[in-house]
């Protein structure tokens, strides 16, 4: 075997270090193990954003919501007039006056069937205002001052007007008759008038 | 010289939803089948087996990542990422130094042993010190499973570059040990 020979073989010896190099027993299960880990963090990480983006949508939702309905003046249509129940007073079932005046105090809806719970009754305006309340239909106003619907009191002076007129009218008869105290105006002259005159 | 194989449990993995797929199956069957080439790769490059491992760990994240869709040569396309991560990740060679090669064992068969050790350290030494365009064809030479063409798409040189390569390195090789033992005797 001559010089050249036996350096090829020890060149070759020392690289099948290269070819013979082994890893850790097991080398295959680390890296799937690995792979795997990263993948369950990767994909965890995702449904936590994912999440964190639905929360984020959901609380963006009701705070406007919230927004829009706190900031909203509650209108009631011009031309929608809350009818007045008129009840024709009949000899026989009469109702006394202080139902006709319950009565006229509840905005009355020919569509609502349903029993009215109590609150409803006491709050009637408050009920009136929540159905008659729309988003965005805030309407033209075509009179103007833009008629405004009558309020609790003036509902019942109207039922009481249509039910039982004798009584406002005794009342106005009683109200003419009061003697009214007249103070006696005493014009004086002026005196300007004169020096101009002579002017 | 080999890395030390040490034989320790693996522990059952925790069962994931990743598992059971069939892209899960497919690369699991190509780290079966890969993964010891890959290292060898590394290795070569790296010469320090936990290096080489953690770079045979990032070439299949990265197989997971991308895929291999498209890949014509699977096997020099894993040398290839292989090769780059060592690069990235290679510390600076050691500078060879002769003078402190010495005959260490006096017993006859003893002596004879270290010496050839002592030879194969040498050369191992003398590789490492090549300039990195000689090196590397040489070292990948020597793994089994690449061909000159793959060893050319690996550091994109040609075929023919990659053989006059490994033959200027190991003529510079056998000039170096010659000079070696000249200057031993």
């Amino acid at each position: 075997m001559n010089n050249d020979e036996q350096l090829d073989n020890i060149l070759d010896e020392a690289l099948s270090a290269y070819r013979e190099a082994e890893p850790l027993v097991g080398i295959e299960d680390r890296v799937l193990q690995r792979i795997t880990a990263q993948s369950e963090t990767k994909r965890r990480l995702l449904w936590r954003s994912i999440a964190a983006v639905a929360c984020a949508a959901i609380i963006i939702l009701v705070v406007s919501i919230a927004l829009r309905h706190s900031g909203e003046v509650p209108v009631q249509h011009a031309t929608q007039r809350p009818q007045i129940p008129v009840t024709v007073a009949k000899s026989d079932d009469q109702p006394s006056v202080a139902t006709q005046f319950a009565r006229a105090a509840e905005p009355s809806s020919p569509k609502r069937s349903k029993p009215r719970s109590a609150t409803a009754i006491a709050a009637p305006s408050a009920v009136a205002s929540a159905t008659e309340r729309k988003p965005h239909a805030v309407p033209a106003p075509d009179q103007f001052p833009t008629p405004m619907p009558l309020n609790a009191e003036e509902r019942a002076l109207l039922a009481l007007a249509r039910t039982q007129p004798e009584m406002l009218l005794t009342r106005s008869y009683k109200e003419r008759e009061i003697e009214i105290p007249l103070i006696e105006i005493k014009l004086l002259p002026d005196p300007n008038v004169g020096s101009e005159g002579d002017n | 010289m080999a890395a030390n194989p040490a034989s320790f449990a693996i522990l059952p993995q925790e069962t994931s939803v990743l598992e059971g797929t069939d892209e899960f199956a497919a690369l699991e069957l190509s780290v079966r089948q890969h993964a010891r080439f890959v290292f060898k790769v590394a290795y070569g490059v790296l010469r320090n087996s936990h290096d080489a491992e953690d770079v045979v760990q990032e070439v299949f994240l990265r197989v997971h990542r991308t895929g291999t869709r498209g890949v014509r040569d699977l096997q020099a396309w894993l040398a290839t990422i292989a090769f780059r991560l060592a690069i990235d990740r290679k510390r600076k060679p050691e500078a060879l130094d002769i003078a402190e090669f010495e005959l260490a064992a006096s017993e006859p068969d003893a002596e004879h042993i270290a010496m050839h050790r002592q030879q194969i350290d040498r050369v191992h030494r003398l590789i490492a010190a090549l300039p990195e365009e000689l090196r590397y064809p040489l070292v990948l030479s020597a793994i089994e499973e690449l061909n000159s063409r793959q060893i050319g798409e690996v550091l994109g040189i040609s075929e023919s570059s990659v053989r006059g390569r490994i033959l200027r390195a190991r003529q510079i090789l056998k000039e170096k040990l010659t000079a070696v033992s000249g200057k031993k005797r």
